[in-house]
């Protein structure tokens, strides 16, 4: 991380802490601001995969819906006095205590989400290692919809996954069955609330960061650019590509779980092509690859579609035509700034005289990975920037 | 050389693309601490052979047989490339592949990947980062030093001139620490004050204990640095031997030059 990207995140880090102290916990900014944070972990996750790996990502909304869905199904799982039942939906009222109503339940439960997102991601990817570009992008696209048809799914009995997913109406949540964190309920309208989008988005952003800089990046970045040559430099091509798609899918879980929160229902229905084409348009808005574009694209886009949802002195937008200034707006980005807002820089720091001299001398065998004592200290670890 | 052996040793190595067969029943052997050149025309299969030492290719039959600097044996057909390369065989491409988008130094870097051991998981939660990556910074620096690249570390690979664009490739290769390495015509488009250059990077891997296994057109460069020479037409082996003797074999001169030449 540069200093500039330091002072950057600082600011902006502060800046969303001292929000909702200037605009409230309750009301629309507030809310915008949760939507905005909750697509940009969505974003970040799907950088990893569209932007670190190159690869085309068109389904990404499985794993929001995914992760929306195994939030609501445990956190509505209740203890009855027949046992143990699901509370789905709206004329399914169970009575009784939630099975994991206990404080801080909901961390458990986001990490189950994640890692049943992370399984989604290795099980969608195993078909897709072989085939790249366009065949890629329309592999996760059909898979995605496989998914959702599957879930509004109620010909027979036997598989009738609407008893799951709540069907057209969805999944609603029981107000007694909203989670507790550090003696709070996780409302949308609650500070606690709010900090946990927060804490979970800047964790989004440091581990996507991390991966990127590191070894497993940087086989990623390889397949990104010559799988072939990738290959030749002994990446596992396969292994790293699963690992993307795990990773990615894990994020996008998280975020859906948080969806899950703030909206207090899920239904599929609202989960279709569109929302993954949306968070796509964020992360290629932003610059592929790059982490704070990916976060800047994905406010901008968010915040221009709350802009257009208001009035105009009797004017407005009608919800089709959203896409429609969307796709516009990319159209313009990509005749003009095909790189996008933010695109990664990718630059190295010249080594300095005194550097290179430390580096070059004295070490005996050029096969030896490690330093020579003294020339390990005198040398930039970051000298690469990665994001 | 006492304590030498053999490094890659094909046996009736075959391979057919579709109809026409581009690798037939080749028999090569490469022995370590040597620089070994294989040439021949235009489609003769040396590239092919590349190809199937390194798994970007199935062989229709034969096998091949590399020893690694441990001195064990291992069969390679079958294996993927990435294995190959892990085990110990690094490469370079007639049509250059490097990673243009970085760096030239992470180009070095993913030589290294390999070598290093950090998973997933340690990269996410950035334990234990600082100190590998240190490492890693430092070794791919000399690596770039070694081939005379130093001084373009920071620069993106895409806008080094051709020549240095081969070098690099060789720099990433090398970070493999492999015990084979394979140049696939690693003069082409040079001119000769670079071929003279690469010449001599070259005999300086082979003195690290790299043995070299070189395609080449430029007569210059083989004659200069070889060995051994093998020589292929029509995917066969037609001659053999110590440059000098390869040079005036009639089937090498015939393959060149046609009948007539003779």
């Amino acid at each position: 991380m540069s200093r500039t990207d330091a002072v950057f995140g600082a600011l902006a880090l502060l800046a969303a802490i001292v929000f909702p102290w200037l605009a409230g916990f309750r009301g629309t900014l507030p809310n915008v601001a949760l939507y905005v944070g909750i697509y940009m972990i969505l974003a970040l996750g799907l950088n990893v995969v569209v932007g670190f790996t190159g690869l085309l990502d068109l389904g990404y909304v499985a794993f929001l819906a995914l992760g929306a869905i195994v939030t609501a199904l445990l956190l509505s799982l209740t203890r009855t006095e027949s046992g143990i039942d699901w509370a789905i939906g709206v004329s399914h009222d169970v009575v009784g205590e939630p099975l994991l109503g206990f404080d801080g339940a909901i961390l458990i439960i986001l990490l189950a989400a994640g890692l049943a997102c992370a399984l989604l991601g290795v099980l969608r990817g195993i078909p897709t290692l072989r085939v790249r570009g366009d065949y890629y992008a329309i592999v996760t696209l059909g898979i995605a919809e496989i998914l959702y048809e599957t879930a509004l799914w109620d010909d027979t009995n036997l598989l009738n996954f609407t008893r799951v997913t709540g069907g057209a109406f969805g999944i609603k949540l029981p107000s007694s069955h909203v989670p507790h964190l550090f003696g709070q309920k996780l409302y949308y309208d609650q500070p606690v609330f709010y900090y946990l989008v927060l804490a979970l988005v800047v964790s989004a952003f440091l581990l996507t960061h991390h991966l990127n800089r590191s070894r497993v990046g940087r086989a990623m970045a390889a397949i990104r650019l010559d799988e072939t040559a990738a290959r030749a430099c002994g990446v596992d091509v396969s292994r790293h590509k699963l690992i993307a798609f795990a990773v990615s899918g894990f994020v996008g879980g998280i975020g859906g779980g948080l969806y899950t929160l703030w909206s207090g229902t899920v239904a599929v229905k609202g989960l279709d092509v569109w929302q993954s084409i949306l968070i796509l348009c964020g992360v290629v808005l932003g610059g592929m690859g790059s982490i704070r574009g990916t976060a800047v694209g994905i406010a901008g886009l968010m915040c221009l579609g709350e802009l257009l949802r208001e009035d105009f002195g009797g004017v407005s937008v009608p919800p089709e035509a959203r896409f429609l200034i969307y796709g516009l707006l990319l159209i313009i980005v990509m005749r003009f700034r095909p790189q996008g807002l933010l695109p990664p820089v990718r630059r190295s720091r010249a080594v300095t005289d005194a550097e290179h001299a430390a580096l070059t001398t004295g070490h005996a065998r050029l096969y030896d990975l490690r330093a020579p004592a003294g020339a390990a200290a005198a040398a930039g670890a970051d000298a690469v920037e990665g994001t | 050389m006492s304590d030498s052996y053999v490094v890659l040793e094909t046996s009736r190595l075959r391979k057919d693309f579709g109809g026409v067969c581009a690798v037939k029943d080749v028999d090569m052997e490469v022995t370590s601490g040597t620089i070994t050149a294989l040439i021949g025309p235009n489609g003769a299969g040396k590239t092919t052979v590349f190809n199937l030492v390194t798994g970007n290719y199935d062989a229709t039959a034969g096998s091949v047989r590399f020893t690694d600097a441990a001195g064990a044996t291992h069969d390679l057909l079958g294996r993927r490339p990435d294995r190959i390369a892990r085990l110990g065989i690094a490469r370079t491409f007639q049509n250059i592949r490097l990673f243009g988008e970085v760096p030239t130094l992470d180009n070095v870097k993913l030589g290294l990947h390999s070598r290093t051991r950090r998973g997933a998981l340690a990269a996410l939660l950035r334990f234990p980062a600082a100190a590998e990556e240190r490492d890693v910074h430092d070794a791919a620096y000399r690596y770039l030093d070694f081939v005379g690249l130093a001084g373009k570390s920071h620069e993106l690979a895409r806008n080094l001139p051709y020549g240095e664009q081969r070098r690099l490739e060789i720099a990433r290769a090398l970070a493999l620490a492999p015990n084979l390495l394979l140049l696939d015509e690693p003069a082409a488009g040079m001119n000769p004050q670079e071929t003279e250059d690469l010449m001599a990077l070259i005999r300086r891997i082979r003195d690290l204990g790299t043995t070299v296994l070189l395609i080449e057109h430029d007569m210059r460069l083989v004659m200069g640095i070889s060995d051994r020479v093998v020589v292929l037409d029509h995917g066969e082996v037609i001659a053999r031997g110590v440059p000098g003797d390869v040079k005036n074999a009639p089937d090498v001169i015939r393959a060149y030059l046609g009948d007539e030449a003779i």
